[in-house]
Formats: C-alpha cells, sequence, structure tokens
C-alpha cells in the first residue's frame, strides 16, 4: 500500500509516544485521509489494533518489513 | 544431588520468573501499556489482564491463608519478610509519595521494572541503561541514609501505627475487625479476600471481548499463580524451615524470608550484588527474579521473534528514560514495590499500603500521559 495523506515515523519510540503522537497527527487530519505510521515497537501491533478498534479509525493494513512494522490507518 | 533449601528457594524464584517473562512478552502483558490503554485508547484489556492476576493472587494466598499452607504474619516485620507489607505501621505517605513517583518514572522510562526486564530480554538496549540506573537508584534508597533524610525522616512522624490499637497488621480484614472491636481468624480473612475478588473477577469478565483474548486471560491467570506459588515457597512449609536455618547461618543471605515476585528492590539488590563482586550472601530471591525474567523474555524472542536491538533516538528520548529510571528506583524502593510487586504480590496480602501504592501509580501514570499528551498538543502553537 503506498496511498497516505500523512506520514509519522515513530521509529525508536516506545509506548505510549508512538500511540499519542499518532493520535495528535490524526486530529490534524480529515476524514477519509489516511496516515501511515512507521514503528519499531514490538507492542506497537497490538496497541494500534486497540487503537483503531476503540477509536473507529479502520485499520488498513498492518504489516511487518525490515525489521520495521508499518501501519496505515484511515481517519473515521 | 540434593540442594539446600536456599538454593532451592533461588532456583524457584529463577524459573518463576522465567515463566513471567515469557508469558508477559508474549501476551505484551504490561502494567503502564494498561494504564496507557486506557487512558489514551479507552481499551481495558491489558487492565483487565493485570486485575486478573491480582484476583486470582487475592484468591489463592486467601486459600493458602485459610488452609494454615503459609503464614503470612511474617510479613508484618522486617526480619521475616522482604518487604513488611502488612507491618502495622501504616507510613501512608511513603505508598502516596513513592506510588506516584513511580507512575511518573514508567511512563517516562516506557514501562515498570518487569516490564524494562522484559524488553532487554528482546534486545532493548535502552532498557540496559534504564535497568542501571534504577539498579543503582533503588541501591542507593536499600543501602544508604538516603531515604531515610529525604524521605522517612518526615514520613514516619505522620505515619499511622495500628499497634498503638493493638491491632497487629494493615491488612484490611484486621484492621477493620480490630478497629470495630471484634475477634478475627482465617475465615474471616479468606472471606474478605473473596469479597474483594469476585467483584473484580465480574468486572473483568463482563467484557466478552476480554473473555475472547485467550492470550490476556491466560496472562493474567498465570501471572497471579507464580505470585501465589512465590509466597507458597518463601512463607510455607519449606521457607519456615529455611528461616529456622539460616539461624544458624554464619554468612546468612541478605533479603530472606517470606516474599513472592517482586522487581525494584531487587534491581538494587543486583547493584549490591555486582558492587560486592558477585558475593554470595548478595545472590537473593530478587536476584533470581530479575535474571528469570530477563532469560524468560530472552528464550520467548530467540524462538518465537526476532532480536530487535533498539537504541535511544534523541537525547530527549535518553534524557526522559534517565529520569523516568530514577523516579522508578527511588520511588519503587520508597513505596515498597512496583506495579507486580505492590501492585500483585503487595495487593494479594490486602495491605493497605500496597492498595494505596497501585492507585498512586496509576493516578501518577495517567497524569504523565496526559501532560505527555498536552505537551504534544501545544508543539506547534
Amino acid at each position: 500500500m503506498s496511498d497516505y495523506t500523512e506520514k509519522f515515523d515513530a521509529t525508536g519510540l516506545n509506548c505510549p509516544l508512538p500511540i499519542l503522537r499518532s493520535k495528535k497527527v490524526l486530529t490534524t487530519m480529515n476524514s477519509g485521509d489516511v496516515l501511515y505510521v512507521i514503528a519499531t515497537d514490538s507492542g506497537s501491533v497490538k496497541d494500534f489494533d486497540a487503537f483503531c478498534k476503540q477509536t473507529g479509525n479502520e485499520l488498513l493494513e498492518s504489516s511487518e518489513a525490515e525489521g520495521k512494522y508499518h501501519y496505515y490507518i484511515k481517519k473515521a | 544431588m540434593q540442594l539446600d533449601l536456599y538454593s532451592q528457594s533461588l532456583l524457584w524464584a529463577f524459573g518463576l520468573s522465567v515463566i513471567f517473562g515469557a508469558t508477559a512478552n508474549k501476551a505484551n502483558f504490561c502494567t503502564m501499556g494498561a494504564v496507557s490503554d486506557w487512558i489514551n485508547i479507552g481499551d481495558h484489556n491489558r487492565m483487565r489482564s493485570w486485575l486478573l492476576a491480582i484476583a486470582t493472587a487475592i484468591i489463592g494466598v486467601g486459600i493458602l491463608e485459610y488452609t494454615s499452607s503459609v503464614d503470612l504474619s511474617l510479613t508484618t516485620s522486617n526480619e521475616t519478610s522482604n518487604p513488611p507489607y502488612r507491618s502495622a505501621n501504616f507510613i501512608w505517605l511513603r505508598h502516596l509519595v513513592g506510588g506516584l513517583m513511580f507512575g511518573v518514572g514508567m511512563t517516562l522510562a516506557s514501562g515498570c521494572g518487569n516490564k524494562t526486564l522484559v524488553r532487554l530480554g528482546e534486545g532493548n538496549m535502552k532498557s540496559l541503561v534504564v535497568l542501571a540506573v534504577m539498579g543503582i537508584a533503588a541501591w542507593w534508597m536499600l543501602f544508604s541514609n538516603f531515604g531515610y533524610r529525604v524521605f522517612l525522616q518526615w514520613m514516619l512522624p505522620l505515619s499511622i501505627d495500628f499497634s498503638n490499637q493493638g491491632i497487629p497488621s494493615q491488612d484490611i480484614t484486621t484492621v477493620a475487625f480490630g478497629l470495630a472491636g471484634h475477634e478475627w481468624g482465617v475465615l474471616e480473612g479468606f472471606v474478605v479476600a473473596l469479597l474483594v475478588a469476585i467483584p473484580l473477577l465480574i468486572w473483568i469478565f463482563r467484557a466478552q471481548d476480554f473473555r475472547a483474548n485467550l492470550e490476556l486471560v491466560s496472562a493474567g491467570l498465570i501471572i497471579g499463580l507464580l505470585i501465589i506459588i512465590g509466597w507458597y515457597v518463601t512463607a510455607g512449609p519449606s521457607g519456615l524451615e529455611l528461616m529456622e536455618e539460616l539461624e544458624f547461618m554464619d554468612d546468612r543471605p541478605f533479603f530472606t524470608g517470606a516474599q513472592s515476585l517482586t522487581f525494584i528492590g531487587p534491581t538494587g539488590h543486583v547493584a549490591q550484588y555486582v558492587k560486592e563482586g558477585f558475593s554470595a550472601v548478595f545472590l537473593t530471591f530478587g536476584v533470581a527474579t530479575v535474571l528469570g525474567v530477563v532469560v524468560g523474555s530472552f528464550l520467548y524472542t530467540l524462538l518465537f521473534r526476532k532480536i530487535r536491538i533498539e537504541w535511544f533516538v534523541s537525547w530527549n528520548d535518553f534524557g526522559m528514560h534517565l529520569l523516568g529510571a530514577m523516579l522508578m528506583g527511588v520511588g519503587g524502593v520508597l513505596a515498597m514495590g512496583c506495579t507486580i510487586g505492590q501492585g500483585i504480590t503487595g495487593v494479594s496480602t490486602l495491605a493497605l499500603g500496597s492498595i494505596l501504592t497501585i492507585v498512586a501509580i496509576i493516578a501518577g501514570s495517567a497524569a504523565t500521559m496526559k501532560y505527555q499528551y498536552y505537551l504534544m498538543m501545544r508543539e506547534d502553537d
């Protein structure tokens, strides 16, 4: 997946910062926009899954490649 | 080969902690994460898992006491336990201030003491720095008079000493029955344990998505069970026999007595163990637990995940972790435990100080997260 509106690189950040900073970026975006997050914290996989379930944002993709986690979140 | 009782207790501590480390790694069991999910996302599943461990431990300890399988009256004295959760002297300020400090610290340092050890087992080198700083801070609190001069000196006069009213322990059953002037025994203690644990269990399992999350359900149950076994090992028949043996030992090990899993004081024990050139008297139950969690997490990562070497991304990241580690080391020893040591092990004894500590830790952590988010929102202003 390559289409996104905003990108946030959370490489090297640990919980709770990837979620907090993603939340902040999402507040500046419009409904339907896609946020692409890159993270290295292994706990972020479950964190972003729970975050999207609770906030109503759609987790379009959650994948791992080259030692990094990639999330595409569509703002509700 | 027949191992002596002390070596057996160390092996138990190590074995239980290996399972703890692997379980926490697999389920992403994290007490700071539980607060974060609740405050930042509105998700309660990890909080339910933590509370399930607490409820399990409360019921287990209740059964052990009711059947006289353990003697937790040992936890009223510093001489026979580590730490004395049920001391009759309720130094409430140490739990309040220490808990708040710990809550702030664990949020800044990306996780509590246990999570730091789990992350270290995953290859996170930030956690090695956090562990070292936390250990030195905990050592300072345990092995110097810093803790007394800075904190306890003014906190002790404000404490509530229940022994003045003939109440020998700060657990809620003893305090409630003692203040009401009624007799109490193991049956009353067990009933109170159930009265605390059952409402918790009802709330925990009311959520369907938590019931369906077998990983978090089993993590809560396993961790609660490990705490119960720890109590049985140190305050059960073999623990009592060991305490008698220790009376006659020339080189008596430090920090013996009734205890179960806890992680901040033990990081100070590790610092002392290293400082004293790995002297056997400083190879404590706590040192074995610290090593066990790292090994358990490392083995799980080796078998099922990839080792990820991580380092600080900025000086700010480094500074925040350093500050968090110091607050955890000082606050954790002051409060007599962390989110596991007080949060599960301590609360399983239903001691007032443990309950106050866990509330203070959650409040400190939640307030820090709210403040971090507030600062982030103002960054571009």
